[in-house]
């Protein structure tokens, strides 16, 4: 038995020091994830946090042969789609809107003191805002995890082939977004293919 | 080569590299397609920046957080299961009540049989049926009578749902101004 199936038998023994360790392992990751997915430091904590919660409640019903980062991945991914979907349905939103980086929006210079890096975040951060909550998640796993099409598929519940076409598509979408930028007076024509 | 193969073939590049033939098939078309050379380089500007983009960190004392809001949440579950219990020894204290209570009843329907008996008891019924009759009727009467004498006097409601408007507005006010009224956040901060 591995480790990580050590840990987890005591945490559904109720041993939270376990749970904690737990916390550890992935905390960088699954807050990763929410912060992409979701644009803001705050959301994602509470969202990271919620995913933990979540996977703690839910123990009972995962089956140690699959991998565990899979299982957690698949909360976090479903729980974000599904907090993007009721963002979208809140009337009354309490989400500050991003600021529009300079670099994708107009020719507005951005806030003086912003480090080239945090100009970064914000230009990827602003690209992934632009994609539909599932072709975001897909986006991300492919880019800071480094997951196969097949890994993906098993995280989200797509099929493969739904996988390489989303991914194709999203990708196109986001080049269509940045080739607005550079060149403004050409028409889009990227998402065709 | 077309410009949906053109595009295809670009986006999977990014994933596993092409063949040869493939690769200079694709440099051929992109060499007389000014949109799919364009795509071209739109795709490879967004690969570079979003594989450079870091994972960022969580942040400090996030691990923590994470087990305060568990314990939190177990606190919150623990009044739930005290009151399934209970529920549960109410019920079986009722049971335990009523057990002997249907004995002695089952013993009273022997009793019942006799016809005095049985008459008597349909009687009474009959009776308390045509008080509660008589008490409905007099309040139904009140009650239209209420009704008739406040569709003349439209001010009355009017005043009367006025002031509940504006009680209900000042219960949102004070409740919006009192702090340990306000709903409390789920997130633990930092």
């Amino acid at each position: 038995m591995s480790e990580e199936n050590v840990l987890i038998k005591r945490v559904r023994s109720g041993d939270t020091s376990a749970f904690a360790a737990l916390v550890e392992t992935y905390q960088t990751p699954i807050y990763n994830l929410a912060y992409r997915m979701l644009g803001n430091a705050v959301e994602a904590e509470d969202a990271a946090q919620e995913v933990f919660l979540r996977a703690y409640s839910r123990l009972s019903s995962y089956d140690s042969k699959r991998p565990f980062k899979t299982w957690l991945f698949s909360i976090a991914s479903h729980y974000c789609i599904d907090r993007l979907r009721k963002r979208r349905l809140t009337w009354l939103s309490l989400d500050e809107p991003l600021p529009s980086h300079p670099a994708l929006s107009d020719s507005r210079p951005g806030p003086e003191e912003a480090t080239v890096q945090n100009e970064q975040r914000a230009a990827v951060q602003q690209l992934l805002a632009s994609l539909k909550p599932k072709d975001r998640t897909m986006v991300v796993l492919r880019y800071w995890y480094d997951y196969s099409y097949e890994e993906i598929a098993e995280t989200t519940g797509a099929t493969v082939s739904a996988v390489k076409s989303r991914l194709h598509r999203a990708r196109l979408s986001l080049a269509e977004t940045m080739a607005k930028v550079t060149t403004a007076t050409q028409p889009a024509v990227l998402a065709e293919g | 080569m077309n410009c949906k193969t053109s595009r295809n073939w670009i986006s999977r590049s990014l994933d596993a590299p092409l063949s040869g033939a493939q690769r200079q098939a694709l440099e051929a078309h992109v060499a007389t397609c000014s949109q799919c050379a364009r795509v071209w380089s739109a795709l490879r500007q967004v690969d570079q920046l979003l594989t450079a983009e870091p994972m960022l960190a969580a942040p400090p004392g996030f691990a923590d957080r994470v087990l305060v809001r568990l314990e939190s949440e177990q606190k919150r579950a623990r009044p739930r299961q005290r009151n399934v219990f209970m529920a549960v020894a109410g019920t079986a204290l009722l049971a335990a009540t009523l057990l002997p209570m249907l004995a002695i009843v089952s013993t009273v329907t022997l009793v019942t049989r006799e016809p005095a008996v049985l008459s008597g008891l349909v009687q009474a019924a009959l009776t308390l049926f045509l008080f509660a009759w008589e008490i409905g009727a007099g309040l139904w009467t009140a009650g239209s009578a209420a009704f008739v004498w406040l569709l003349s006097q439209p001010l009355l409601p009017g005043a009367l749902l006025m002031s509940c408007g504006l009680s209900l507005l000042w219960i949102q006010m004070i409740r919006k101004l009192t702090p340990g009224l306000q709903p409390r956040s789920k997130v633990v901060s930092r």
